[in-house]
């Protein structure tokens, strides 16, 4: 049997993106504008790099959302989720301005770019109280508050290791909220990249869970980073952390891109009319 | 000689074994349900109901008794060398309800007159929860239909008019009495056992699939039915999934046939939604779904080994 037109598109796509994470990487360890020194027009390429890839699980995760009908418990999963990526593509957009701007000097605290990783994560967050919602709670129900109150729960939680890392010695030469918002991504971090694991669990081989890998991924990105934060480079040989880096960033990138080919997927899944199954005798 | 579906016409003939052997062949080749009754000189009279061409059982009227019986044997019995027989393909709801209510235990017969005695007596056997099968003989209209706890099924409801058959009541239609009979089913005859498994079947696919459409949206629905067509069309039979619902109207001589329609489509519903969702939660949701199927019906699907279990990889 000759393989669909969707089933070229997928692959193709999958053959592109990795492709794009090897530009990637050639690019991260060559520096090809600036020679040996990182400079702007490196980080210029590096951030278009990433960009790309979020645009697409943006674009994709909307076109998917739109698929359903209004009121659908589908949609409003992916709509949710699709917004949120939204957030972080202005996330990745506010991230170049503020490079050109501020490219010698250091962010302010906070920054347009926090708001939109923050908008991100609770939306997120969102998406996957209701994709849990739409799994345990045989029934409909309004549930907005139990959400409220996790996400209260979560910056609660934020505000005790703000306290903890103060008394640690951690970012003392940043002010408390700098010190807030760099707790509380590692909190979204965690508690997301856990649901999402916990998805990727229940759903297993089901093509319904697949965009949720992304957030695993991005959580797995992150780690490293925060691992590094909280001061785990010094334990390290300076190569393995430039490798440990190198595979962050990577990862970073490759969980838009594992979000995009996740919903090509799902679109192509729903095509109607679907392709013509075999039957089979009982 | 007409006993049932009266206004419908069939094919009456006077004729010996041969001739009646010759009609079942007739039957079988074209695969048609219906029923054959055949009466001798003393009229005694023996209905042989078939299901696409094959007979599944013959039943002595007797006075008021149906009895399961083995034609053969009764026709030898018979002094007659000919006897008379009116055969009359039907619908497979049609032959299949006949079948559920001369294998029931048939209740007295009552009369009913005017829309508004019918409608107080419906409403009765609603508040008393009646299950039977109801079966109503009058000049202008024979038809059956089935109760489930006082509700009528749609589905299993059959009426004969102006030699035409109808799944509404016809009521207005005429002026005449109805003569009404409540046949109650005996649990142990394999029509009540198919009866309870299509139901089952029915109630546990559309469950299921409101719980998929729940998660996974209308348009993944479809394509789930549709993905359960071809295999349908391959065994020709008369069910069709629309709208969350499993319409059987195919009437499977034997409960062990049903079930295995009932088996092949469960595993396409499993192996679709295994795909969609992942093998664990098409488990969990057939399994949440078959847990809503009342204690009767679903005692009726696990004796045919129609479990959750079964059709997720």
């Amino acid at each position: 049997m000759q393989p669909s037109r969707s089933t070229y598109i997928k692959w193709g796509s999958a053959a592109i993106s990795l492709i794009w994470l090897a530009v990637y990487v050639w690019f991260y360890r060559a520096n090809p504008f600036g020679g040996p020194a990182y400079d702007y027009a490196d980080n210029w390429g590096i951030d278009l790099l990433t960009f790309v890839p979020a645009l697409a699980a943006a674009g994709m995760a909307t076109l998917v959302a739109l698929q359903y009908q209004p009121g659908e418990i589908p949609r409003r999963i992916w709509l949710t989720f699709a917004i949120g990526w939204w957030c972080w593509v202005g996330g990745e957009i506010a991230g170049m301005v503020y490079d050109y701007f501020y490219w010698d000097t250091a962010y302010p605290e906070l920054t347009l770019i926090d708001l939109c990783w923050s908008a991100g994560y609770i939306l997120f967050g969102l998406a996957l109280f209701y994709q849990f919602r739409a799994i345990y709670a045989e029934e409909e129900k309004n549930s907005t508050y139990l959400y409220l109150t996790l996400c209260a729960a979560a910056l609660i939680l934020t505000l005790g290791l703000t306290y903890l890392a103060r008394r640690s010695g951690l970012g003392e030469d940043v002010s408390a909220f700098a010190l807030y918002l760099a707790i509380l991504y590692p909190v979204f971090d965690l508690v997301e990249g856990g649901a999402a694991l916990w998805l990727f669990l229940l759903f297993r081989r089901g093509k319904w869970g697949r965009p949720w890998w992304g957030l695993i991924a991005f959580a797995i990105a992150d780690s490293i980073s925060i691992y590094f934060w909280i001061g785990g480079d010094e334990a390290l040989s300076q190569k393995t952390v430039d490798i440990l880096y190198l595979f962050s960033d990577t990862t970073y990138v490759g969980a838009y891109l594992i979000v995009a080919l996740a919903f090509l997927s799902h679109y192509y899944m729903l095509q109607w009319p679907p392709a013509s199954p075999k039957p089979n005798r009982p | 000689m007409a006993i049932f579906f009266r206004q419908l016409q069939g094919h009456t003939f006077n004729g010996n074994l041969a001739d009646l052997l010759a009609e079942q062949q007739r039957f079988r080749a074209q695969q048609f349900s219906g029923l054959m009754e055949i009466e001798n000189s003393n009229s005694i009279c023996i209905v042989v109901v078939l299901a696409k061409g094959e007979t599944v059982n013959a039943y002595l009227l007797q006075e008021e008794a149906r009895l399961p019986t083995v034609l053969l044997e009764n026709l030898q019995r018979w002094e007659d060398a000919t006897f008379s027989v009116r055969s009359l393909p039907l619908s497979d709801v049609a032959t299949r309800l006949l079948w559920l209510a001369l294998d029931s235990q048939p209740g007295p017969c009552f009369e009913i007159r005017g829309a508004k005695d019918w409608q107080d007596w419906l409403n009765a056997c609603q508040d008393e929860h009646v299950t039977g099968v109801v079966e109503i003989h009058s000049e202008a209209c024979d038809g059956f239909f089935y109760l489930h706890n006082g509700q009528r099924l749609e589905n299993e409801s059959i009426f004969a008019l102006q030699e035409n058959l109808y799944s509404q009541v016809p009521f207005q239609a005429e002026s005449s009495p109805w003569k009404v009979r409540l046949n109650t089913p005996r649990p142990e005859t394999l029509a009540w056992q198919s009866l309870h498994l299509r139901v089952g079947a029915g109630q546990w696919f559309w469950h299921t699939l409101n719980r998929y459409q729940r998660i996974a949206g209308q348009r993944l629905t479809q394509i789930l039915t549709h993905h359960l067509l071809p295999t349908i069309r391959e065994w020709d039979w008369e069910i069709g999934p629309s709208s969350n619902t499993l319409e059987d109207r195919h009437f499977f001589a034997r409960p062990s046939l049903a079930a295995e329609a009932y088996r092949a489509l469960f595993m396409k519903v499993g192996e679709q939604m295994g795909i969609v969702l992942g093998s664990q939660l098409a488990q969990r949701f057939l399994s949440q779904a078959f847990e809503q199927i009342p204690p009767g019906e679903r005692s009726v699907l696990t004796s045919h080994r129609l479990l959750p279990a079964a059709f997720v990889d």
